[in-house]
């Protein structure tokens, strides 16, 4: 009995290892690696929504394989995926310095002659074509645009008499009135460190002008510059001076929704990814709220940070670019991108011609701000730079906020961190 | 032509069969019990941990194919990096605290509701060790809204009882929020030597305590003398666990804190995580591997074999 267990065994194994694939005669539709990153149970089902839907259109010759990666896991599997054997044809990417960095590994196909072909740069928001050209050529498609803007509590300034700030001098008097009342003026929330830069980065790019932004990304200018220490200096004293909440360090966004909802706090410079948080299922705002763009400081014209939330690349190794350029334009039309709005609560869409008519007043007033053009546009520190930098400046800029390191010091460990990576100053 | 084909037709059936043979006799066992296991002990734990040594040695971005040799340039660094140094201290002061907390409390619980003075222990103890079967993420999310500043549960009560004074940034003060995560990951993980404690002390034999009763031992001396050396050994076991789990810690620090306020609770296992895929730099990642792996594993031979050896025997 085992002896004839035991053949069969060796048998089943042997069979298996010896068997020759059988090609089919038949011509099979080309198969299209998709991997997403998916952060919500919507925009999952949105992302397979685009799969299916595309691959019923193109039955028999074209088949998108689709795969949703949750936020955390997808940054450690996509560098995984990308080295094996079979990458994904198109995948989920992020602009700025980590789309260099797939970019300079040589995993990034150049997208220009899809962008002639389909005329995607007339259908896509400008600021959109603007982040996804490096050196002169596209490398992504944006699919969701956002926009860091100043949320406020418009029931508790009028209640104070005081109007939404148009420049930095008014939004700190008003800060001052907002103190005295017991009512915390700006919330940061700064938890995981990442949320405290969209100011930090606000504050660089309205004080000394975006050139001077691009300057420090592009390792142009030191990031022991006077200029970046007076950034942190600023974000040190409004904090010293109470104009964060309580434990800003020790709340994470989510939670510090409360506090917001419930009056006891009055701006939030943050992005428009918030407005998951602030919206009700129905796409109107729990409580009262209004945006205005940063104000601007000293003389300098205010610029809006537009930024790409969620971008797709195509892998440079593809044998079917053609195809994979096909499901992106699919993800660019109107139908998908109307569809991303609604049922994929992501907002805002990376296709102008999308209309945002059935939206709250609010939300369509910020899809406007959003898709306007203007002559330049930036990232927040953690989006325009390498990883390697990010995260230093990041712990630097919490670390001087906590108070354990100074302005200075901050700077310096950024400023190793860039040499390290990236060399001396150009 | 045909004789070569029907030569090497003849081996192969030979081959199978005899292949065949061996199995049948011995070929099972040796294969399902030796091969088989050491295989994937070598494919999942040895590759890997050889592969992370290699590694340690190279400059890597985790993405391009250029994998640089830097030779020890790693671990040269690792001394002189400020935030290796906070990680590693943060990991000592983790595993002695946590260590004080499983031993003493776990200890004292254990005897306490072996005592029989405690009604329904096995209920308690159950209660005690429901903790261990949640996941830590599951019990840092918990936690962040339990601690949130503003409307956590824990200053509310603190407010509800007139303490206000005792409030504090739980999660975003440099100075103590390391000690709050401790306390947490200690709770949590409380069940384990709490089971084992009862386990050792359902094994004492109860003829030692009548002895030692008769002779006059008042409840301290038969702790002291009687209960405590029984247990030697299971100590000894929940002090190398609880230090091997301490060394390991990454969930409640990535889900509660990312290592912060300014690098205030970075350990060893999540500075590895945050050099390795938040900075791509995957040499030095390993090169932190190397010494969290170096300093478990001397911890547990010199432990088991200097220590443990004596009271086990």
């Amino acid at each position: 009995m085992r002896r004839a267990f035991s053949k069969a065994v060796l048998v089943a194994a042997l069979s298996t290892t010896m068997m020759v694939p059988v090609s089919g005669a038949m011509a099979e539709a080309v198969k299209i690696r998709f991997m997403d990153r998916t952060t919500a149970t919507e925009q999952a089902a949105y992302s397979k929504w685009l799969a299916d839907t595309f691959n019923a259109a193109h039955e028999g010759e074209i088949e998108i394989v689709w795969e949703g990666v949750p936020d955390e896991a997808y940054k450690t599997k996509i560098f995984t995926v990308l080295r094996a054997p079979n990458p994904p044809d198109v995948f989920y990417s992020w602009e700025g310095g980590r789309a260099k960095f797939l970019i300079d590994s040589g995993f990034a196909a150049e997208l220009d002659p899809y962008y002639e072909k389909y005329g995607w740069k007339d259908i896509m928001n400008p600021s959109g074509v603007q982040l996804a050209t490096f050196d002169g050529h596209q490398y992504f498609v944006p699919t969701m645009m956002a926009a860091a803007v100043l949320w406020y509590r418009p029931d508790i300034l009028k209640e104070l008499g005081l109007e939404a700030p148009s420049t930095w001098a008014d939004a700190m008097a008003a800060a001052d009135t907002l103190k005295q009342a017991g009512i915390t003026p700006f919330i940061l929330a700064n938890q995981m460190r990442w949320p405290a830069q969209f100011m930090w980065s606000a504050l660089f790019v309205n004080t000394y002008g975006v050139e001077a932004y691009d300057d420090l990304i592009a390792r142009r200018l030191a990031w022991t510059d006077p200029k970046v220490v007076d950034a942190f200096q600023i974000m040190k004293d409004l904090m010293d001076g109470g104009y964060f909440e309580n434990g800003a360090n020790g709340i994470d966004i989510t939670p510090a929704v409360v506090p917001f909802s419930k009056g006891e706090a009055a701006m939030w410079y943050q992005g428009s990814f918030m407005t998951g948080r602030f919206l009700d299922d129905a796409g109107a705002p729990k409580f009262p709220l209004d945006y205005t763009t940063f104000p601007s400081v000293g003389d300098q014209a205010p610029t809006v940070s537009v930024f790409a939330e969620n971008t797709l690349m195509m892998l440079a190794q593809s044998e079917h670019k053609d195809e994979a350029a096909e499901f992106l334009d699919w993800v660019l039309s109107v139908e998908s991108q109307t569809r991303q709005s609604n049922e994929g609560k992501l907002l805002f869409p990376a296709n102008v011609n999308v209309s945002l008519d059935n939206f709250d007043p609010l939300m369509q007033r910020l899809g406007k701000t959003i898709a306007a053009p203007q002559d330049a546009t930036f990232m927040h520190v953690d989006h325009a730079v390498p990883d390697a930098l990010a995260d230093p400046f990041l712990d630097g800029l919490q670390s001087v906020l906590v108070g354990v390191m100074s302005p200075e010091q901050a700077a310096a460990q950024v400023e190793n961190a860039a040499q390290a990576e990236l060399g001396d100053v150009n | 032509m045909t004789e070569a084909i029907g030569l090497r037709s003849q081996v192969r059936e030979t081959f199978l069969s005899k292949l065949a043979d061996f199995m049948a006799n011995r070929g099972f066992v040796l294969v399902f019990g030796i091969i088989l296991p050491v295989a994937v002990y070598v494919v999942f734990v040895g590759w890997p941990i050889l592969f992370n040594i290699y590694l340690s040695f190279t400059k890597w971005n985790g993405l391009a194919p250029d994998v640089v040799f830097v030779g020890i340039d790693n671990y040269i660094r690792l001394i002189n990096d400020p935030g290796f140094r906070q990680a590693f201290f943060n990991s000592l002061k983790w595993a002695l605290l946590a260590l004080s907390i499983h031993l003493g409390i776990g200890l004292t619980l254990s005897i306490l509701l072996h005592s029989g003075r405690v009604d329904f222990p096995a209920f308690f103890r159950s209660l005690i060790f429901l903790p261990f079967t949640m996941s830590l993420v599951t019990v840092g999310l918990m936690f962040s809204l339990i601690l949130s500043p503003g409307f956590g549960v824990l200053d509310a009560l603190l407010r509800g009882v007139g303490l206000e004074g005792l409030i504090r940034t739980w999660l975003g003060d440099y100075d103590i929020t390391i000690y709050v995560l401790i306390i947490i990951d200690a709770w949590a993980y409380l069940g384990i030597p709490l089971m084992m404690f009862h386990a050792g002390l359902s094994a004492i034999n109860t003829e030692l305590f009548d002895a030692a009763r008769v002779d006059g031992a008042s409840e301290w001396q038969l702790a002291w003398h009687v209960t405590l050396p029984s247990l030697k050994p299971v100590i000894l076991i929940v002090t190398m666990l609880s230090v091997i789990q301490s060394l390991k810690t990454f969930d409640l620090v990535s889900v509660m804190t990312g290592g912060g306020p300014a690098g205030g609770t970075s350990v060893l296992g999540h500075y590895m995580y945050v050099i390795s895929f938040r900075r791509n730099d995957f040499g030095y990642g390993a090169t932190i591997g190397v010494v969290m792996l170096l300093f478990s594993a001397g911890f547990a031979l010199t432990y088991l074999r200097g220590v443990a050896r004596n009271a086990l025997d």
